[in-house]
C-alpha cells in the first residue's frame, strides 16, 4: 500500500484529495503496471466482458444493444465514486441514466449533488407522539425503490409496553388498531453516526462518511461481504439477497447515486436521510409522511434549526450512547 | 533450474494421475463432490444470496463458520513448522512436509469459503491494491485477505524450495528459507488472531466483542488443526510407504492434549462469565445453551459439541488411553468435529442472535449452502492428496531428477 | 520482526482518524461551534412548499422568525361574516324557527363543559375572528395564540420545532402548521387505526 493513499481510506476525506485520484478504467488503466499483472487484470475482465464485446461489435446487433452494451463494459471499470473527479461522476451518472432509459424507455434524474458546506445533517425523533402508524416505513419504501419481493424497511417501529424500554419485549411487526392501550412507540433506522463503526470495517472503501454526515454506501463498489452490517449496533443496513424488484411504474425516477437509484443483487444498502431530497433541501420522505410531526430533521450546524432548538431545549437521549458511536439521532419527549 | 521444474512439474503430473483402484474411487469421489458444489454455486450466482439460509439478521451464515475453523486448521501448521525448522525436532520434522500441504489446502478451502460468500464475486478486485482499493489498516478484513493470502504464498513456497533440493538430490540452503520460516510462524499465529479480531472488534455484538476471543480461537485451533493431522498421518501411513513413526504422533498428541485442556478452561472462563451474572450482553451465550422464546435451533448441537470436546480432552489427558492407537484416533475424530461444531455453529451465529433489537430470527442452512461446503471440503482435500501424492516419492527418495 | 511490528503500529497510528478535521472531535463540541445563524449554504425549501399561504408568527420575540400556514383557506364557508349577518342572539333564534342549520351539528370535546364552551374562543360580535380569554380578539391564522393560553407548555414546542409540522423541507423559510391543521379545536383527540403496513396499501384500504 502506498502511503499516499491513506488520506482517502479516512472517514472524511477532504474533496481535494479525493478527486485528484483518476478512477474507473481510467484508475485501470493510467496506473503503471507491469505487463504480467496488467495482463491477469485484464485477461479476468475480458472474459466477463466478452459477451458484451461481441455484442457491440456485431453487425446484426441494433443501434441501442450495441450502446447498451458499450454502456454494460463502461460499468464493468467504474471506479470508485469516493474517488472519481467531478467529470467522472458526472459521466458516470450520465451514464446511468441512459442505461435505465434504454432498459425500460423512461427516464430518471440521477443527480451527483455535492455536500453543502456548514451542514450536517441531524434528526429527532419525539417518543411521546409517535403512535405506530407506519407511515413512514410506507414512505420510506416507496421514495427509496426498496425491493417489493423482500418487503424491505429501512425503518423499524417498535411497540413497548409501557413501564420497560426493553427491546427484547418489544414488538416491531405489529398489526393493530395503534395506538394500542399501555404501549407506546419508537423507530429506529441508521442513525447516521459521527463514528460509525460500520464504515473502517468496509474492506474496500465502498462505505463512508460524507461531509454531511450522511452515512452511503456506493453500491457499484461494494463487493457484498456484510462486515458492515455484522459492524452496525442497530440493524440499520440491508442485503439485496436477490434481484430487487420494483415494478417500473412504481419506481421513483429522482434518484441519487448514493441514494435511491435501483441497486443489484449481492450489495448492502441502507437510509441515506432521503440523500436525493435533502441535499435539495426538502425533508426525508419519513419526516414528511409523519402524520403526528415526531419527526424532526435539520442541519445541526444552524442554529436557528429546529433540531438545535430540541437538543437545547429538551431532554434527549440516543440509543446505546455506551458504545461511543455519536449517532446524529436523538430522542426526546413532550 | 527450467529443466528441473519442468520434470518436476511432468513427475508431479505423472505421479498423481497414477494411482491404485482405490486412489481413483477416493478422486473420483471428491471431483464429483466438486462438481456437485460447482453446480449448486452455479445456482446461487444466478439467484443470489437468497438461496442460502442467511438473512439481514443472520447476515453470515454456514460458509464464514467454515472459513473461521479452517483459517484455524491452517494456522495450526506452525505447531510442525516450529519444533521443525527452528528446533530442528527431527520427529516434527518428517511430518512438517504434510503439515504444509494441510495448511495450503486449508487457506485455500478458507478463501473459498469467503469468495462463494460475497454478494458480487466479479467485483473482487476492488480489493486488490493498486487497481482497487484495499481499506487497510482500518478493516480487518483487509488484514485477512493480506494474512490469508501471504500465508498461502508462504506455505506453497517453503516447502516447494524444499521438495525441489530434495527432488534434486542436495540439502536446502537453510539462509535461503529459514527466514521466511520465521516469518511464517509470526503469520500463523497473526493469521488466526487477526480472523478472531475480525470478530472481536465489533462492539455490535457483545458475543464476540470480548479479549478472549482471539486466545480461544488459537488454543482451539492448535487442538483441531493437529488432531486433524495426526488422523491424516495415520491414514498416510497405513495407505503408502510414507511412515512418520510413533514419536511424532506421540509427539504431536501431546499438543493436540495441552491445546484441548486449555481451550477447555477458557470455556468454563466464558462460562462463568456469562451466567453468573447474565446480563443483556449475555443473550447470544443464553440462546445458544438453552434457548430463548422458546427457540434453541443451536442447542443441540453446542452440548453434543461440548460433550465431545470434554470426553476428546480426557481421554488424552489420561496417559494409558492416549497411547493407545484406537482410542487417540477416536479422540482425535471427536474433537476435531467438537471444535468444527463450535467454531461453526457455536461462535460465529449466535453472534447475531438476537439481532441488535432482541429479535431471535434462527438461521438454518439450504441444502445450496451444505453441497457447496461439502464441495470446498473436497476442494482441499482433492487439493491436499495431490501435494502430499506428489511430495511423498520425493521424500522417499524414489523421484529423482534426472539431469 | 519487532521493528516490523512496530512500523505496522507507526502506520496504524499516522491513519487515526483524527487527522481529518472535525473529525475525532466530540460531536456536540462540533455543533456548539456553529454559532452563526441561518448557515446553510444558501440551500432554500421554498420550492417544496407549493406557495403555501402563511403569515409571519406573532408573539416569539426570543425565536428566529418563523411562518405560520394560513388557516383561512381551509376553513369552509370562511368569512364566517357571509352567514353572521346578525348578532348571536337572532341567528339562535332563527334557528328555533327555521331549523338548525350548517355546524350546528357540532359537538364540543374540548375540556370540560365548565372550562370551556363556544364562547371561550369564539367572540360573539367579531365571527370572523377569535377572542383571548380576557377578550382580545385575534385573527384566525394567529389562532395558536389562543390555543396556548391554556396549552403554554405544547406552545412553546411548537415554536421551537419539537412539536408540530413543519411544511416543504428542512432549509429556510421555516413554514409550520397551525394548531388546529392537525388538531380538532372541537375535538382535539387524536383517534386509533390499523397501520399502514405494506407499502401498497393505502389507509383508507386498511381502515376498510
Amino acid at each position: 500500500m502506498k502511503p499516499d493513499l491513506f488520506p482517502i481510506l479516512n472517514n472524511i476525506a477532504p474533496p481535494q484529495e479525493c478527486c485528484s485520484k483518476p478512477s474507473g478504467a481510467k484508475q485501470l488503466l493510467d496506473r503503471p503496471m507491469d505487463r504480467r499483472t496488467a495482463a491477469g487484470v485484464m485477461a479476468g475482465a475480458l472474459v466477463a466482458g466478452m459477451g458484451l464485446l461481441s455484442t457491440s461489435c456485431s453487425i446484426t446487433a441494433s443501434a441501442s444493444e450495441k450502446e447498451q452494451a458499450h454502456l454494460d463494459w463502461e460499468a464493468i471499470f467504474q471506479g470508485n465514486y469516493r474517488l472519481m473527479t467531478e467529470d467522472e461522476k458526472k459521466n458516470t451518472v450520465e451514464r446511468l441514466q441512459r442505461s435505465h432509459e434504454l432498459h425500460t424507455g423512461k427516464t430518471v434524474r440521477v443527480s451527483a449533488a455535492e455536500p453543502k458546506e456548514k451542514v450536517l445533517y441531524g434528526y429527532a425523533f419525539n417518543v411521546s407522539k409517535c403512535r405506530g402508524y407506519m407511515d413512514c416505513v410506507r414512505a420510506c419504501t416507496k421514495e427509496n425503490n426498496q425491493d417489493r419481493a423482500s418487503d424491505m424497511k429501512y425503518i423499524r417501529i417498535h411497540e413497548h409496553a409501557k413501564g420497560e424500554m426493553n427491546f427484547e419485549h418489544a414488538q416491531d411487526d405489529f398489526f393493530h388498531e395503534v395506538p394500542a392501550a399501555g404501549h407506546f412507540y419508537m423507530g429506529t433506522q441508521c442513525f447516521h453516526c459521527q463514528n460509525p463503526p460500520c464504515v473502517p470495517v468496509c474492506p474496500v472503501g465502498a462505505t463512508w462518511m460524507e461531509p454531511d454526515g450522511i452515512v452511503v454506501v456506493d453500491y457499484d463498489w461494494c463487493i457484498g461481504c456484510r462486515y458492515c452490517m455484522a459492524a452496525c449496533p442497530y440493524d440499520a443496513r440491508r442485503f439485496n439477497w436477490a434481484e430487487p424488484q420494483v415494478p417500473e411504474q412504481e419506481v421513483n425516477p429522482n434518484q441519487h447515486y448514493l441514494g435511491n437509484r435501483p441497486r443489484k443483487k449481492g450489495v448492502v444498502e441502507k437510509c441515506t436521510f432521503c440523500i436525493q431530497r435533502s441535499r435539495d433541501g426538502r425533508n426525508p420522505a419519513c419526516v414528511e409522511a409523519c402524520p403526528t410531526g415526531a419527526r424532526v430533521f435539520g442541519n445541526l450546524l444552524d442554529p436557528d434549526s429546529e433540531i438545535r432548538w430540541i437538543l437545547a431545549n429538551k431532554k434527549v437521549f440516543r440509543l446505546k450512547e455506551d458504545l461511543g458511536t455519536e449517532p446524529k439521532f436523538w430522542y426526546y419527549m413532550d | 533450474m527450467a529443466t528441473v521444474l519442468k520434470q518436476f512439474i511432468r513427475d508431479a503430473f505423472e505421479e498423481t494421475t497414477t494411482g491404485n483402484r482405490s486412489y481413483h474411487i477416493w478422486m473420483g469421489v471428491l471431483t464429483a463432490l466438486m462438481c456437485l458444489g460447482a453446480y449448486s454455486y452455479s445456482v446461487q450466482l444466478r439467484a443470489g444470496l437468497a438461496v442460502t439460509g442467511m438473512h439481514d439478521h443472520v447476515s453470515w451464515g454456514l460458509y464464514i463458520s467454515n472459513f473461521t475453523f479452517l483459517v484455524g486448521v491452517a494456522a495450526a501448521a506452525v505447531v510442525l513448522v516450529l519444533p521443525a525448522y527452528v528446533l530442528d525436532d527431527v520427529d516434527f520434522g518428517r511430518a512438517v512436509l504434510m503439515g504444509e500441504a494441510v495448511a495450503v489446502s486449508a487457506v485455500i478451502m478458507a478463501i473459498s469459503f469467503v469468495v462463494v460468500d460475497v454478494g458480487g464475486p466479479a467485483r473482487l478486485w476492488h480489493a486488490i491494491p493498486g487497481i482497487g482499493l484495499l481499506n487497510w489498516p482500518q478493516s480487518m478484513l483487509a488484514w485477512d485477505i493480506i494474512v490469508l493470502n501471504g500465508y498461502l504464498v508462504m506455505n506453497f513456497c517453503i516447502p516447494l524450495y524444499i521438495l525441489l533440493a530434495h527432488y534434486q538430490g542436495r540439502q536446502p540452503d537453510k539462509r535461503r528459507y529459514v527466514p521466511f520460516v520465521m516469518l511464517s510462524i509470526f503469520w500463523a499465529v497473526s493469521l488466526h488472531l487477526v480472523t478472531a479480531f475480525l470478530y472481536a472488534g465489533l462492539a455490535s455484538r457483545p458475543y464476540w466483542n470480548n479479549a478472549l476471543m482471539g486466545p480461544r480461537f488459537l488454543a482451539t485451533a492448535f487442538a483441531a488443526g493437529p488432531a486433524l493431522m495426526i488422523l491424516i498421518l495415520e491414514v498416510i501411513r497405513r495407505k503408502t510407504d510414507f511412515d512418520v513413526g510413533d514419536a511424532t504422533i506421540h509427539k504431536l498428541s501431546l499438543v493436540v492434549t495441552v491445546a484441548a485442556q486449555i481451550s477447555v478452561i477458557m470455556l468454563l472462563s466464558e462460562l462463568f462469565k456469562e451466567f453468573y451474572f447474565p446480563t443483556h450482553h449475555s443473550l447470544s451465550a443464553q440462546y445458544l445453551y438453552f434457548g430463548l422464546d422458546g427457540k434453541a435451533s443451536l442447542k443441540p448441537f453446542i452440548w453434543l459439541s461440548v460433550g465431545m470436546v470434554l470426553m476428546a480432552t480426557l481421554v488424552l489427558t489420561l496417559h494409558p488411553l492416549r497411547k493407545r492407537v484406537g482410542w487417540r484416533n477416536t479422540a482425535c475424530v471427536l474433537l476435531f468435529l467438537g471444535i468444527l461444531l463450535e467454531k461453526g455453529l457455536g461462535t460465529i451465529i449466535p453472534g447475531f442472535i438476537p439481532e441488535p433489537w432482541g429479535r431471535i430470527d434462527e438461521y438454518v442452512p439450504t441444502w445450496i449452502e451444505l453441497t457447496v461446503s461439502l464441495g470446498i471440503w473436497a476442494l482441499g482435500a482433492f487439493v491436499f492428496t495431490v501435494l502430499a501424492k506428489a511430495a511423498i516419492p520425493i521424500e522417499l527418495g524414489r523421484k529423482r531428477f534426472i539431469a | 520482526m519487532n521493528r516490523l511490528f512496530l512500523l505496522l503500529l507507526i502506520c496504524l497510528g499516522s491513519c487515526s482518524r483524527k487527522e481529518v478535521p472535525g473529525h475525532g472531535q466530540h460531536l456536540l463540541e462540533l455543533i456548539k461551534e456553529a454559532t452563526e445563524p441561518n448557515s446553510n449554504a444558501g440551500v432554500t425549501g421554498e420550492q417544496f412548499l407549493d406557495g403555501v399561504e402563511r403569515v409571519k408568527a406573532k408573539g416569539f420575540p426570543q425565536m428566529p422568525e418563523f411562518f405560520v400556514a394560513s388557516r383561512t383557506p381551509k376553513i369552509e364557508r370562511f368569512p364566517c361574516g357571509r352567514c353572521h349577518d346578525q348578532p348571536l342572539s337572532k341567528l339562535v333564534q332563527r334557528s328555533a324557527d327555521e331549523g338548525k342549520k350548517a355546524h350546528w351539528s357540532l359537538t364540543l370535546q374540548h375540556a370540560p363543559a365548565n372550562t370551556m364552551a363556544c364562547k371561550t374562543c369564539h367572540g360573539e360580535d367579531k365571527m370572523d375572528e377569535l377572542v383571548t380569554l380576557n377578550g382580545a380578539t385575534v385573527n384566525m391564522n394567529h389562532s395558536y395564540q389562543v390555543c396556548g393560553q391554556c396549552h403554554s407548555k405544547q406552545i412553546k414546542d411548537w415554536a421551537g420545532g419539537a412539536h408540530g409540522k413543519r411544511l416543504g423541507g428542512w432549509a429556510p423559510p421555516r413554514v409550520v402548521n397551525n394548531c388546529a391543521a392537525c388538531h380538532n379545536p372541537h375535538r382535539p383527540a387524536v383517534e386509533s387505526r390499523l397501520p399502514a403496513r405494506k407499502e401498497n396499501t393505502t389507509v383508507d384500504e386498511v381502515t376498510r
